[in-house]
């Protein structure tokens, strides 16, 4: 359950974003508020085109909104440069796209280090952290495969890994179930829930997969653009 | 390192297309080193010519003016007997000057009692003489000149001909002396030599300083050939000589080097220079064309891998840097296996012995690539070095594309 008195990891507030210019502009999301408390897993579903991609790209400081603050662990981010906002994303936000977007030839264990590998953290160091988080995913077997040795669900599992390695603060998964059958899936889904609860991660995952919806702390619904406080269910989908 | 692994994974990605855009760059190259190897062996060659051959030694000192005015004033800009043992003593007291003789440049008509014709001669002491023509491939045939003689010289192979005259003969030199007054010697023909040349084959002569003197009624020499221990450091000896002569005051002189001095090695060196130049900047904009398409291409497919990086922290300067690398060890592998072609193929042609008449040159030479792996290293890290820099130009199609469009791209 969500502890809402901790301070939220990140936040959106009064967000707006639209497409296209003119009489084509279309506006996909509308002054959306939303907190993303330490240590919770948020599942955002709603209908294809809702915004719920959009809404993790401005998350995720890959997107600007038209209006609207965003604020990481307690830092308004503004018009920042994008060499801050790389620095930001490396350090306090994973990733984990609906395919996995491993580097090919790399070994898992390489695919894995690459955020660290950014960061300029020692190798010896960066193994090391590896080697945990491969261990915690009960995948250290896989650390020497590259990925065109991997089936999808493991490929999907070390892209967790990757976006985990780091200890972020926020956790972003696009659909990252989406390509798996029902046991990768809940494997992954699994994974992503204990490691959150144990790094204290703040984890929002957009999917159209029902089989989710067991692992989630809470479930925000988008739709056109909104999310409107009569979508916000607990993990049983009560309101 | 991250950028050095990146760079290896994508080169082998698409095997193919870095195999030929590998092969475009070692051709190149390859074509580049061994025109420079072929550049250096006949410039070294012509220097040597100029210097030993034509007997100008690595510097030439004169008056001022000597090459111009002295033309027609002879007597003003030739040293006198006094002038010419005083240059001499101040240039043979430098440690890096290895030989000093005073030479003279004589004109006139030759006959053999039937016929005359013009001819060019240099004079020069028999020893020294002798010094030049061991240190150059001299390919005369008879004797050489022996110092006291003053009635031998050595003639021209095509002036030989022309005169009908063997070694043994005689022939007779008209000149007229510093006060112009005509004057005649006779000079028996000790050897005959191809000059190399067929502008002088057919009209040069080198006879003994004392002959020359003799036939112009001089104690003195036109200029001073200096021979220089270590010939590479031209500039500096020239320098420093200039500075040693200042001391002979009243006595306004000017030091030459064999390049200045030389018309026929300064036009050569000048159109190789201009050759090579224009075959390095063909070669280097077809290489920079091929690794740029290569990375342009390799820089389209991987948008959303970029996009990707980018999501992970990687900063626009750190994937330039990525494109730079790799294009820095597609130019530097590439580059080592060309220099390492050009030895191969450079050993292949020079014991292979072609042989080619160059225009203006009266036998046949060598077809040689002379080895310059100093110039070659060199050609690898600047063609590595821009390969490097081009590659960054590509990077900006996928820096520039929004990390949200860049994680759209397919």
């Amino acid at each position: 359950m969500i502890d809402n008195s901790s301070h939220p990891r990140a936040r959106l507030k009064g967000i707006s974003k639209s497409y296209g210019e003119g009489s084509a502009c279309q506006e996909v999301l509308h002054a959306i508020d939303l907190d993303l408390p330490e240590g919770s897993l948020t599942l955002l579903e709603g209908p294809s085109g809702s915004g719920k991609s959009t809404v993790l790209n401005i998350l995720g400081l890959l997107d600007r909104p038209d209006q609207g603050e965003i604020e990481i662990d307690g830092r308004i981010i503004g018009q920042w440069a994008e060499r801050k906002l790389a620095n930001l994303r490396n350090e306090e936000i994973g990733f984990i796209f609906q395919s996995a977007d491993l580097i090919p030839r790399m070994t898992a264990l390489e695919n894995i280090r690459l955020p660290l590998d950014i960061r300029g953290v020692a190798r010896k160091e960066a193994n090391s952290q590896v080697r945990e988080i491969l261990d915690k995913l009960n995948m250290a077997e896989l650390a020497s495969q590259p990925p065109e040795k991997l089936s999808g669900g493991q490929r999907q599992r070390v892209a967790v890994a990757r976006a985990l390695v780091t200890r972020p603060k926020l956790l972003i998964a696009d659909e990252p179930t989406s390509s798996l059958d029902g046991d990768n899936a809940r494997q992954t889904a699994s994974a992503i829930q204990s490691l959150c609860h144990e790094l204290g991660t703040a984890v929002i995952l957009a999917t159209h997969d029902a089989r989710l919806r067991e692992f989630a702390d809470r479930i925000l619904h988008l739709e056109d653009g909104k999310l409107t406080p009569d979508t916000v269910t607990d993990a049983a989908g009560t309101a | 390192m991250l950028s050095f692994r990146f760079s290896l994974i994508n080169l082998l990605r698409q095997k193919r297309r870095t195999l030929i855009t590998s092969m475009t760059l070692i051709v190149g190259l390859i074509a580049v080193n061994l025109f420079q190897g072929y550049q250096s062996d006949t410039v070294e060659s012509l220097a040597e010519t100029a210097a030993y051959g034509e007997m100008l030694g690595h510097l030439g000192v004169m008056k001022e003016g000597a090459d111009t005015k002295g033309k027609i004033d002879e007597i003003t800009y030739m040293f006198d007997g006094p002038e010419l043992a005083k240059t001499l003593a101040v240039i043979r007291q430098d440690p890096d000057v290895a030989l000093a003789a005073a030479r003279m440049n004589l004109s006139g008509l030759v006959s053999n009692g039937k016929n005359s014709i013009i001819f060019l001669a240099v004079a020069m002491d028999p020893a020294v003489l002798q010094d030049f023509q061991e240190k150059f491939d001299w390919r005369g045939e008879g004797q050489p000149l022996v110092a006291g003689d003053l009635t031998e010289g050595q003639v021209a192979k095509g002036l030989a001909e022309i005169m009908e005259v063997d070694t043994g003969e005689f022939l007779t030199l008209f000149s007229t002396t510093v006060k112009n007054q005509m004057n005649a010697v006779d000079v028996q023909v000790k050897a005959t030599y191809p000059t190399g040349s067929t502008a002088t084959n057919d009209k040069f002569m080198i006879i003994p300083l004392a002959l020359g003197q003799k036939l112009y009624r001089t104690e003195g020499a036109h200029q001073i050939s200096v021979v220089l221990k270590d010939g590479v450091k031209l500039s500096e000896a020239k320098a420093r000589l200039e500075a040693q002569l200042e001391q002979l005051d009243g006595m306004p002189l000017e030091v030459k080097t064999f390049r200045d001095m030389s018309a026929f090695f300064k036009g050569v060196e000048d159109i190789y220079n201009m050759i090579f130049g224009f075959l390095f900047l063909i070669v280097l904009v077809v290489v920079l064309m091929g690794v740029f398409n290569t990375m342009t291409m390799a820089a389209m497919e991987r948008v959303r891998e970029i996009g990707m990086l980018r999501a992970l922290g990687m900063t626009p300067n750190r994937i330039r840097r990525l494109f730079g690398m790799e294009g820095l060890v597609l130019g530097l592998v590439a580059g080592i296996l060309a220099t390492l072609g050009s030895a191969g193929i450079a050993h292949l042609i020079n014991i292979s012995n072609i042989t080619y008449t160059p225009p203006g040159i009266s036998g046949a030479v060598q077809l040689y690539i002379a080895m310059v792996p100093g110039k070659w290293i060199g050609n690898m890290i600047f063609l590595a070095l821009l390969a490097g820099v081009v590659s960054i130009f590509p990077a900006q199609v996928a820096i520039r594309c929004q990390v949200v469009d860049a994680l759209r791209h397919s």
